[in-house]
């Protein structure tokens, strides 16, 4: 064995319905303190495999257990959202609510009936506001923001959940390409800072450079799994993705890219 | 437009103070203001008669089951993230009108506490009816309010009917109907009051819960919230207040819809204060609307329910027209 640590351990995991399985029989084990991208094409299963580690699925079997022997089906919701928090691809923001009201709900899996923070709640929340970099919109109203400045607020509010791991599905999605990069960024240093974090992403280079491991699902199985060196290759993009592209090397990152193959007689050839 | 909690708060209960004051002075016989105050304070009064045998009942059955609809309107709109629900719309009140006409019909000399549960019955067949309709709907508010209209349509033929067909005391049913507080006398008040009682605390005990639904399920489940659960006793917390609120007076419509939105769009999303502000807003509405269904046309008395109508279903008319997400 390796001197790794687990952070998410999967066995025998069936998730799907009764007609239609989606995915079957998958074992699994992310590591800890590692970025994780979870990538395939459409229909792979990646997003069911992200919701159903985050509860928002129920499998017909097997088993999930975090940080070595806490098994997140049958521990109570509030114990393992203390361990684990996600951002959905989707989320709901109230109207007419502030920046600090919105993340003071990351607090939850802490407080009692009623919500009542207490000082330590504030520290969360002011450290949570500090580290996604929007403390000085705290006092802002939702409704103002632009869409890279809500999606780090939603990453403040999974922060002040004080979790070890975070999960995060397409978070990039709905953002402009230099918003993209600066989410990116943000979550390369809470990982730096300690977090265990999973994406599932759309990007395939952006993949390569963000992440420490790749985990590539084909029809909710798992292909493979290794650094972006070891599985990003040529042959993985036409086997899985259906798509021809050569690998070469980011040169600014020093991790794998890929660039579609050109057709014979397309634009670019011709001029 | 957000407004100190505190000014809210005040300003509905100087409101409802206001119309209570007015509503116990009014009518056949008016009484001014500061002889209410006597009428209330000393039994020596000339107008305590009156005001503690007739008035004072009937002012608290109307504040409470004001209370009751909007609350239950409340809890509806939160945990099915739907605008233009509330029990009326959803043929929820209809339901359970129904069920109480059948019993009228069917069983003429039963007693008045069977009413209650006769209620309740209907109320929740009503909404698993619905719920099961409409199980795929249940994103689309718009569809889903429009299967609810149209069920509350096919009770409201099917009560018409009972009622064409077995010719009982049609007027007294008719008041009923149409959501009337009239000559209701402390007799009602087991009807209605004990269910607040129970029923209003355990939605503040929800109160927090509901505003993490409100960033959608897939977030309050990873902070801790058990979604299904949570919604299904909301949902019967909200139904129950409903139902009750039926079985004192019929159905009085629109007010479980348009009070929560007055309330959230001076409020907010805070249900904790949601809940009372709501509760309050919902009595002043069944207290104003029966007010001024006594004082309109004397010596006529008009339903409170034509009252509560004229203004709400405007206002879903207008909500209709707002809404973008079909």
């Amino acid at each position: 064995m390796t001197t790794e640590q687990t952070a998410i351990s999967i066995a025998h995991l069936d998730v799907g319905y009764s007609t239609k399985k989606i995915i079957s029989n998958l074992n699994l084990s992310i590591k800890k303190g590692k970025i994780t991208a979870l990538i395939g094409p459409n229909g792979c299963g990646k997003s069911t495999l992200l919701k159903t580690i985050s509860r928002l699925l129920t499998p017909s079997a097997g088993a999930i257990h975090i940080a070595g022997d806490i098994d997140v089906l049958k521990s109570s919701s509030k114990e393992i959202a203390r361990r684990l928090a996600l951002l959905p691809q989707i989320t709901q923001s109230p109207e007419g609510i502030t920046v600090k009201t919105l993340v003071a709900f990351g607090r939850a899996p802490y407080l009692n009936q009623f919500g009542m923070l207490k000082d330590d709640d504030h520290r969360q929340i002011e450290l949570a506001m500090r580290q996604a970099g929007i403390t000085e919109l705290a006092d802002n109203y939702i409704d103002q923001l632009s869409g890279g400045q809500l999606q780090r607020v939603w990453i403040a509010l999974i922060l002040a959940q004080d979790t070890d791991i975070l999960l995060l599905d397409e978070p990039t999605t709905y953002l402009d390409i230099s918003h993209q990069y600066e989410l990116l960024n943000l979550l390369e240093e809470l990982n730096l800072a300690g977090k265990t974090i999973v994406i599932v992403m759309h990007d395939l280079n952006q993949a390569c450079r963000y992440a420490d491991e790749l985990i590539i699902m084909q029809r909710g199985e798992i292909v493979n799994i290794g650094t972006p060196q070891q599985v990003f290759t040529e042959k993985m993009l036409r086997d899985v993705f259906n798509f021809e592209a050569i690998v070469i090397n980011d040169p600014e990152a020093n991790t794998p890219m890929s660039i579609a193959r050109g057709r014979k007689n397309s634009k670019s050839r011709a001029a | 437009m957000r407004v100190q909690p505190r000014i809210v708060f005040i300003t509905l209960i100087f409101i409802l103070l206001l119309f209570s004051l007015w509503h116990i002075g009014a009518g056949a016989i008016y009484i001014a203001p500061l002889d209410v105050f006597k009428a209330l304070q000393s039994s020596d009064s000339e107008h305590n008669f009156i005001v503690n045998n007739f008035r004072l009942p009937r002012l608290l059955i109307s504040g409470l089951v004001g209370a009751a609809l909007a609350i239950s309107g409340l809890l509806i709109q939160g945990v099915i993230r739907n605008p233009l629900a509330s029990p009326d719309v959803l043929g929820v009140t209809s339901g359970a009108s129904l069920a109480v006409i059948t019993l009228a019909v069917f069983w003429p000399d039963a007693p008045t506490s069977y009413i209650p549960p006769a209620a309740l019955i209907g109320g929740f067949s009503a909404t698993a009816l619905l719920l099961f309709l409409a199980r795929h709907l249940l994103h689309r508010p718009a569809a889903f309010a429009l299967v609810g209209i149209a069920l509350a349509a096919t009770f409201g033929a099917a009560i018409d009917y009972l009622l064409t067909v077995n010719p009982l005391e049609i007027n007294t049913a008719m008041l009923w109907l149409t959501g009337s507080v009239w000559g209701r006398n402390w007799d009602h008040l087991p009807l209605i009051a004990p269910w607040l009682a129970v029923l209003m605390p355990l939605a503040l005990l929800l109160a927090y819960r509901l505003d993490l639904l409100g960033l959608g399920d897939d977030t309050a489940t990873s902070l801790g919230i058990g979604v299904k659960k949570l919604r299904l006793l909301c949902i019967v917390v909200a139904i129950s207040l409903a139902s009750a609120a039926v079985s004192v007076c019929g159905s009085i419509g629109f007010v479980g819809l348009v009070s929560p939105h007055l309330v959230r769009s001076l409020l907010g999303h805070r249900h904790l204060l949601l809940l009372p502000a709501t509760a309050i807003t919902g009595a002043i509405l069944v207290i104003s609307a029966d007010l001024f269904a006594r004082i309109l046309m004397p010596p006529i008395e008009l339903p409170a329910g034509i009252l509560t109508a004229f203004i709400g279903a405007p206002y879903f008319i207008f909500l209709l027209c707002r809404y973008k997400n079909w």
